[in-house]
């Protein structure tokens, strides 16, 4: 039970820098469109916007994902939800947790893999930029750790308080 | 039909996970992997390497950056009192009307259709000023929700457009063409939607209670109205200009909302936290849900499920009116479970040849299109609109879905109207470009 | 009774493309398809899935071929020279002066492409020529100094580089943002074939075609080696030969496009400048030269052999 409580800590607490990090791509989205219309206005270019700017959307999305779950903010549909006793909800709860951590656990390993091989063999981006690729894809990648980390945490949560567990939609 | 089977095993599949209350992005990642691997016989390492390569493929697109960014100024005018100021300012202007304030919806998801490409992004944006002052005031929640779930689908008629971009490119048919095809139609919708809410509220005047009309004249009115209209203009301006592309445009609205905000001394740090984090919230929702979504569309694409659905309408050899019903129910059937651009890329290749052969028009076909995606907007159980209206409101799905049936009813009459009169659609191209 | 039933077993496989239907390309891929299908009697079912249908795009499909992910994919080279610097041998500029000359490139160092593939569970089946990319503008570009400050979108790294050394203003956009863009003055011109820009109606807002004929870029289309293993030796034949009937069609039919294309241009009053002056063709052929050395340099031996053999004779 400490044992959880601790790696309960330690995933909100990676669930928060992810999502500080989410925000700061999206400050550097902005500010990086604005410095290409200004440069575009006097002829030049970055040439590396929809590249860098690619990397940055799927880094925000997989980084910013843990904390958004975690804070209850992905819609669920509660038809059958609504109608059940709140102390039997354990469940279906449990089930959700197992069902997505299980196929990001899955996905990720063969993303592992790819992450490996463009950084052994150094596969760089075709643009301006040569971008080592694994730097973007790795970032996806811990994103998908993070949100693995983040389901099974809460899965064990569950198994451990039953029918005493609350999930934050249901929080009164 | 062995087609038609593994349509209702993706079917089945995607209804269990979404019952057992899984969250939407997640039960379309399991759908995904589950039909591949159930209904397709793929083995589990093929659907790993596929489905990871495509989870980056689908969120490392730069486009999607449009999402944030406007989500970004919708917080930041809503948490402003620049959401207010647009409030108070429409309310004179349609109070005067049966239906009173509930126009704010048509007539703010009208304006800000001009300036964002995607309905997700115009719905969240007027949603998040519209649904609570609607609330507090008294209108009739179903009316409320479903005019904004309606009317914030003209994001994708109204130009800029992201999916009329994806079309005209597939279709290879002028975009500027297809921008200014879509104008009409749009405004006909909207024209339609607060026909709808007069009707209603003039049969049933409790629907809409009548406001204490606020002594102020229209002169007043503009002046409140003036920093949106500002921003609209900004906006639509730097597009029509050439300084920003559509996807650009997002950032030029932040940036001018910003220096709006500072200029009027609103801004301050718990503003900015709050803003940045709200924005961060919805962004996660929506792209998550456009990425697995499109994860859906792939594994649809491997099943080969749109593209034998659409040979089998083509070999029926139908009447060019008959063909048109039934494409319509077949985009409505995709519209169920599928996002617009999947919807476009994947059956276009199938549908555009065959509509072209019944003599419809290359452009009239693609505002015809984009009605029938905007229609998938609103239907559960995958709708965009639905979704943000779900997370905006806390109202379950099926309370936002029936609350937009009215609407996506008269959508169909729209899409109906443009299919007897094309000219609809085709006027305005043709004068503008002669 | 069974018109399969010389062969073993019956295949299905999924052919993964990002253009639309109607491009070269994707025509190009059919004719294979169709190939495959009359030569194994049906035994060999491919499906093709055109604009991106299947998720993937040109970037994706290396690797997504290599993993058998995909079965087939018909990819943009240029996309893959991340991957391998060889790659961009067909897009670079003014290297080769027309589709012949740009044929003999490719047989030239075809080995050298498909060792590339080799080494990652592949083989190259087929090339896919594009019609030759000119400069679509607003005014006459006759002269260099038609091209100084003018703004261009170019398509990749070497196109910048080049019109840069000349003068001009490369701009990078995605595809989906030209024509806005044309539309509303963001840019004046753009590096692209004839077709593309007939395509995309260009001639709403441009009304000069130069032909400099700055590159042939190649489409590749490689198939997954496990996959082609799996097929019976008939199988894997008629494959082969499929492949080999098609490159003929592609390098065949990129003419005919170009000729179709230019009446294109002519019912829309496009005004066609091919050839172009000397003048012209030398100042950009000499903005260039610094890709081309890059090029060779990042290559080492391989880049010298191709271009020994291509231009010794
Ligand atoms: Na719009
Ligand atoms: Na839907």
């Amino acid at each position: 039970m400490i044992l959880l409580r601790l790696a309960e800590r330690l995933s909100m607490l990676l669930n928060r820098l992810g999502a500080l990090i989410a925000i700061v791509l999206i400050i550097y989205m902005l500010g990086h469109i604005l410095l290409e219309i200004l440069m575009r206005s006097l002829g030049k270019s970055t040439f590396i916007m929809d590249e860098y700017i690619g990397y940055a959307v799927a880094a925000m999305t997989f980084l910013g994902l843990p904390y958004v779950l975690e804070k209850g903010g992905l819609i669920r549909v509660s038809l059958i939800l609504d109608r059940i006793p709140k102390k039997y909800l354990w469940p279906l709860e449990l089930f959700s947790s197992l069902i997505t951590a299980s196929c990001f656990i899955w996905i990720s390993i063969f993303w592992f893999r790819n992450v490996q091989r463009s950084y052994s063999r150094g596969v760089i981006s075709e643009t301006l930029a040569e971008t080592p690729i694994w730097i973007p894809e790795g970032a996806v990648l811990l994103g998908m750790w993070l949100i693995s980390l983040s389901l099974v945490v809460r899965a064990l949560k569950i198994l451990c308080l039953r029918s005493h567990y609350l999930s934050e939609s249901n929080k009164p | 039909m062995d087609i038609l089977w593994v349509a209702v095993g993706v079917a089945v599949l995607l209804l269990f996970f979404l019952s057992m209350g899984t969250w939407i992005f997640a039960s379309m990642l399991a759908v995904s992997i589950g039909s591949l691997w159930l209904l397709g016989d793929f083995n589990p390492d093929r659907i790993g390497l596929i489905f990871s390569r495509i989870l980056y493929r689908a969120s490392n697109s730069w486009e999607l950056s449009a999402i944030p960014l406007f989500i970004l100024m919708g917080e930041l005018i809503f948490r402003s009192n620049l959401s207010e100021r647009l409030f108070k300012g429409l309310v004179p202007i349609t109070s005067r009307f049966p239906g009173g304030i509930l126009h704010t919806n048509v007539l703010g998801c009208t304006l800000f259709a001009a300036v964002s490409g995607s309905s997700a992004a115009t719905t969240a944006t007027i949603g998040k000023i519209t649904t609570q002052e609607l609330k507090a005031r008294g209108y009739n929640r179903n009316l409320s929700i479903g005019s904004l779930a309606g009317a914030g689908s003209l994001g994708l008629l109204i130009p800029p457009s992201i999916v009329m971009i994806v079309y005209g490119v597939q279709a290879e048919v002028s975009i500027s063409q297809l921008f200014m095809a879509g104008v009409i139609p749009g405004l006909l919708i909207a024209a339609l939607y607060s026909g709808f809410i007069m009707f209603k509220a003039w049969m049933n005047p409790a629907l809409a209670p009548k406001q204490e009309i606020p002594g102020q004249t229209i002169l007043q009115s503009l002046q409140l109205l003036f920093p949106i209209l500002l921003l609209i203009f900004i906006v639509i301006g730097s597009i029509y200009s050439g300084i920003a592309t559509p996807s650009e445009a997002a950032a030029v609205g932040v940036a001018a909302t910003l220096v709006l905000l500072i200029l009027e001394r609103q801004i301050s740090i718990p503003l900015l936290i709050q803003a940045f984090r709200g924005t961060l919230i919805t962004t996660i929702m929506v792209c998550s849900l456009l990425v697995t979504a499109m994860l859906l569309s792939t594994a649809m694409g491997y099943l080969h499920l749109p593209r034998e659905l659409a040979g089998w309408i083509a070999a029926q050899n139908l009447s060019p009116m008959m063909l048109l019903m039934a494409l319509a129910l077949f985009y409505i059937v995709l519209g169920l479970f599928l996002d617009g651009i999947s919807i476009t890329v994947m059956s276009l290749p199938i549908t555009l040849p065959i509509v072209l052969l019944a003599g419809f028009d290359p452009i009239w076909f693609g505002i015809f299109l984009i009605i029938m995606i905007e229609l998938g907007q609103i239907t559960p159980p995958v709708g965009f609109n639905l979704f943000v209206l779900q997370s905006l409101t806390g109202e379950s799905i099926s309370r936002v879905a029936w609350a937009s049936l009215p609407f996506f009813l008269l959508m169909c009459f729209a899409a109906l109207l443009v299919s007897i009169w094309p000219e609809i659609v085709l006027w305005l191209p043709q004068v503008m470009t002669r | 009774l069974f018109s399969g039933a010389l062969h073993a077993q019956t295949v299905s496989m999924d052919f993964s493309n990002e253009y639309n239907a109607n491009s070269i390309h994707a025509q190009g891929d059919s004719y294979f398809i169709e190939r495959v299908r009359e030569l194994t009697d049906g035994s060999v079912n491919i499906t093709l899935h055109t604009g991106g249908a299947l998720g993937f795009n040109s970037g994706d499909h290396f690797y997504a071929v290599a993993d058998g992910a995909v079965e087939i994919a018909d990819t943009l080279s240029g996309t893959m020279s991340g991957i391998d610097p060889i790659f961009l041998l067909s897009s670079l500029p003014f290297i080769v002066d027309g589709v012949d000359d740009a044929r003999r490139l490719y047989e030239i160092a075809k080995p050298h492409y498909e060792a590339v593939f080799e080494d990652n569970d592949q083989i190259l089946l087929y090339a896919s020529p594009w019609p030759a990319s000119g400069v679509w503008s607003k005014t006459a570009i006759n002269s260099q100094a038609d091209l100084r400050n003018l703004r261009i979108r170019t398509f990749d790294r070497n196109g910048t580089e080049t019109f840069r050394n000349v003068g001009a203003a490369p701009v990078s956009l995605s595809w989906g943002d030209v024509v806005p863009q044309l539309a509303t003055g963001g840019i004046t011109a753009v590096l692209t074939s004839a077709e593309a820009g007939a395509n995309g109606s260009f001639w709403e807002h441009q009304d000069h075609f130069a032909a400099i004929q700055y590159a042939i870029p190649l489409n590749m289309v490689h198939m997954n080696k496990r996959a082609f293993d799996r097929l019976d030796a008939a199988q894997q034949s008629a494959v082969l030969e499929a492949a080999r009937l098609t490159d003929l069609h592609n390098w065949k039919a990129v003419e005919t496009r170009t000729e179709e294309n230019y009446q294109t241009l002519n019912q829309h009053n496009v005004t066609i400048n091919d050839p172009v002056s000397s003048e012209l063709f030398d100042a950009l052929s000499q903005a260039a030269s610094s890709v081309v050395e890059n090029w060779l340099n990042s290559t080492g031996d391989r880049g010298q052999a191709i271009f020994a053999e291509f231009r010794g004779e």
